[in-house]
């Protein structure tokens, strides 16, 4: 039974949860505990901070990370690819050689366009 | 209930001591078992790992690391986590609490959860049929599994812990956002755009080690070394090691990839709003990310806890398990240190990569790098899987000069890449 | 059992659908999406098709998260606590939609006969048989793809499927392409700098800031 294997990771997730939760309850108990507005406010090198934290970011990002999907589900389909390689032969290589081509004409076209470029 | 196959349960047909108890009672106490080593042996190793670090980096600046508590230091990390624990426990008041709560967790659960699958050793010297075979064939014994000494063995386990820690990027967006800082909010955009690039190298490093097995499960690739030898030992295998060594760099935000935390512009980046236990569950994540990776390559690269070019102790008569245990474990262990040792050194010795040549190494060498090396990969299939006796020397022929073509060709499209984009300043 | 635990599972999913669609919070939102996708993950476990839960996980939790996180940066300061206000005239008309689709769904899934020699799928947990079980069966071989998901898509995209696979290829070239269009004007450099800070505070002494001697 496979899904009998994800009953102790759905465990090993609960208990990596707890993990992580325990210490900070030990560290609510033992720690001191004096809050001032100084200390609670935002750090950002002693100074108050001033104006909006949550502003706009530039496309860039944003690009990269369509990129990244794109790339991500090209992984969907390769792994399935590689593990069944071994009993298709030429015919899914060229397949493969294909699909990568097309995703390679998207990498260059987003890199020619100066979207990789970080500055 | 005994119908699929899953190597716990296969364990527990070829496993003597438990041959007559019950499937799912043998199930739980394996996994209690396991769950004592994930959460008691693996902190600790994280503890220690730590302080070899600090031990390593103090002596590659000709220092002598920690050294006041215990001997050698050796107590430092103990005392770290008292230290740590009763530290007080500050969220800024702008901050958006259980986001901020989550982030870290999140971090933890997806190191914890990918040690799932790694096999540290074998759990039976029998082979057992592996997955997805619909009518085994007992006169062949060549394609069979030694089952894997790993909590669970996954039939998609190398994709599972691809999963698992994809979710890190997540972890690190929310910490940077949570905290209502602008400079950790920088420090997450750039952290997390610079693991969603690394994260398509790593993938993709993999895709020759899964044609070659062709199988997902951790435990098949592992076997198909011990019959095939390490994947390093080939062109295509070589570069996927190395490849997959640098992604996972960036991927745990080592030095020289450690834009995210740039403590000279961005204060700590993504955890600048962190304290105490709260900062020390980040780095927990970190250093159990990095423990993760040097497994994951250790059994898909460097043949688990295998030797070298010897097939002893797993040979057609293996030795007793206990002994084939210790010199796998043993092996592995070597490995990973071996692993996390070089990333000591790449910290003491290599500076932090500007932002633009971090995005463009991923994206213009790596990646193109990585889809000729799939190619290739096939080209050593063809040589040397596929024929009942493998042809070595014609698939080195073949495929080194691919591969030096392949590097070759993937830097000079870097260089042109680069160099046709000279940084004009934006910036205010 | 199966049915208890599809309920303890689908349970908190819709739960975190709703919240989702109600959240103000757009981060909040989209972290209620997520944990919806990985409940979607947790379903395909369950039909022990674990293959799809993993990749769930990875395009949707891992990527998919992040494009959203990345496209609500991306937006003009709406990601605070700013709560939008909404109208009658809006909300009815939205609300009758909904209504609406959710009863032709309804509607039709529940009319689903099922496919020839296989159970309908709201007959409970009794799962068709599979070809280990009885191999005179036409049905496909359910335990091997149980036992190596990987293996049998990967047979099936190479074989009947290999021209929705090239056509998948495309439609993600496409997408980059036309993202990269619309995003990136020709001949303008990038003007927004890596945060574009609105600089539109009044100008103030510092407050805890000590004279520095010189």
């Amino acid at each position: 039974m496979i899904a009998l294997n994800y009953g102790f990771i759905a465990i090993l997730l609960v208990l990596a949860i707890a993990f992580a939760l325990l210490p900070l309850a030990i560290a609510g108990l033992i720690a001191p505990r004096r809050p001032s507005r100084d200390k609670n406010d935002i750090y950002e090198c002693g100074l108050r901070t001033q104006g909006e934290t949550w502003v706009r970011f530039r496309v860039q990002y944003y690009i990269v990370a369509l990129l990244f999907v794109v790339f991500d589900i090209e992984t969907v389909f390769l792994y399935p690819w590689a593990v069944s390689y071994g009993g298709l032969g030429t015919f899914a290589l060229v397949e493969m050689v294909i699909f990568l081509l097309m995703l390679a004409v998207a990498l260059v076209y987003a890199w020619a366009k100066g979207v990789l470029r970080w500055f | 209930m005994l119908a699929g196959p899953s190597s716990l349960l296969l364990w527990a047909q070829a496993a003597p001591a438990f041959r007559r108890a019950e499937p799912f009672a043998i199930a739980w106490t394996w996994w209690l078992a396991w769950l004592g080593v994930l959460f008691l042996v693996f902190p600790l190793l994280v503890a220690y790992t730590v302080w070899a670090e600090r031990k390593a980096i103090g002596r590659f600046q000709a220092r002598v690391g920690p050294n006041r508590v215990g001997p050698l230091g050796l107590l430092q990390p103990i005392a770290d986590i008292f230290k740590l624990i009763s530290k007080e426990d500050i969220v800024p008041s702008a901050a958006d609490r259980w986001v901020h709560l989550l982030a870290p967790v999140l971090l933890l659960v997806a190191a914890f959860l990918g040690m799932a699958v790694i096999p540290f050793g074998v759990a039976a010297t029998t082979k057992v049929v592996p997955f997805g075979v619909e009518r085994p064939d007992p006169t062949n014994t060549r394609d069979w599994w030694f089952p894997g000494l790993s909590a669970v063995d996954l039939p998609s386990g190398l994709l599972y812990v691809v999963a698992v820690s994809s979710l890190a990027s997540l972890g690190l967006f929310l910490a940077g956002w949570s905290g209502r800082n602008k400079y950790s909010l920088i420090g997450a955009m750039r952290g997390v755009a610079q693991l969603v690039s690394y994260e398509v190298p790593q993938v993709l490093a993999l895709v020759p080690v899964i044609l070659w097995t062709g199988s997902l499960s951790l435990v098949a690739i592992f076997n198909r070394q011990l019959d095939h030898g390490w994947f390093l030992f080939s062109p295509p295998g070589l570069v996927g090691f190395v490849v997959f060594v640098v992604a996972s760099l960036a991927e745990v935000n080592r030095t020289p990839f450690d834009i995210p935390e740039a403590e000279s512009e961005i204060i700590a980046g993504y955890h600048t709003e962190y304290s105490g236990m709260r900062w020390a569950l980040f780095f927990l994540a970190e250093y159990m990310g990095m423990i993760l990776v040097a497994c994951l390559a250790t059994v898909v690269f460097l043949g688990g806890g295998a030797l070298p070019f010897i097939r002893w102790p797993l040979g057609a008569t293996p030795a007793p398990l206990l002994v084939v245990n210790i010199v796998l474990v043993l092996g592995f262990a070597v490995k990973v240190a071996l692993i996390i040792f070089v990333m000591f050194w790449a910290r003491a010795t290599l500076p932090r990569v500007r932002v633009d040549r971090l995005m463009g190494f991923a994206w213009k060498f790596l990646v193109p790098l990585c889809l000729l090396n799939i190619v290739i990969a096939a080209v050593w299939y063809e040589c040397v899987h596929r024929p009942e006796t493998p042809r070595l020397l014609l698939g080195w022929a073949l495929s080194a000069p691919l591969t030096l073509l392949a590097i070759a060709g993937s830097a000079w499209a870097y260089w042109l890449g680069m160099s046709a984009a000279p940084p004009e300043r934006t910036q205010p | 059992m199966s049915q208890v635990l599809f309920l303890a599972i689908a349970g908190p999913g819709l739960v975190m659908a709703l919240l989702t669609v109600l959240s103000r919070n757009l981060i909040h939102a989209a972290l209620y999406l997520v944990a919806f996708f990985f409940v979607v993950a947790c379903l395909f476990v369950m039909l022990e098709a674990e293959f799809l839960a993993a990749m769930q996980v990875l395009v949707y939790v891992g990527a998919v998260a992040i494009l959203l996180l990345f496209g609500i940066m991306l937006t003009r300061n709406i990601q605070g606590d700013e709560t939008t206000r909404t109208k009658a005239i809006v909300v009815v008309p939205a609300g009758a939609i909904a209504l609406g689709l959710l009863a032709v769904l309804v509607l039709t899934i529940a009319r689903e006969p099922g496919m020839p020699g296989r159970a309908a799928w709201s007959s409970g947990a009794r799962r068709p048989p599979s070809a280990a079980d009885s191999p005179t069966a036409l049905l496909p071989p359910r335990a091997p793809t149980i036992n190596n998901m990987a293996k049998t898509i990967g047979d099936e995209l190479m074989g009947r499927h290999v021209v929705a696979f090239e056509l998948a290829g495309l439609l993600l070239t496409v997408a980059v392409v036309g993202a990269v269009a619309i995003s990136i004007r020709e001949g303008v450099a990038p003007p927004v700098p890596e945060a574009a800070v609105p600089d539109t505070t009044p100008e103030e002494a510092p407050l805890e800031t000590a004279s520095v001697p010189t």
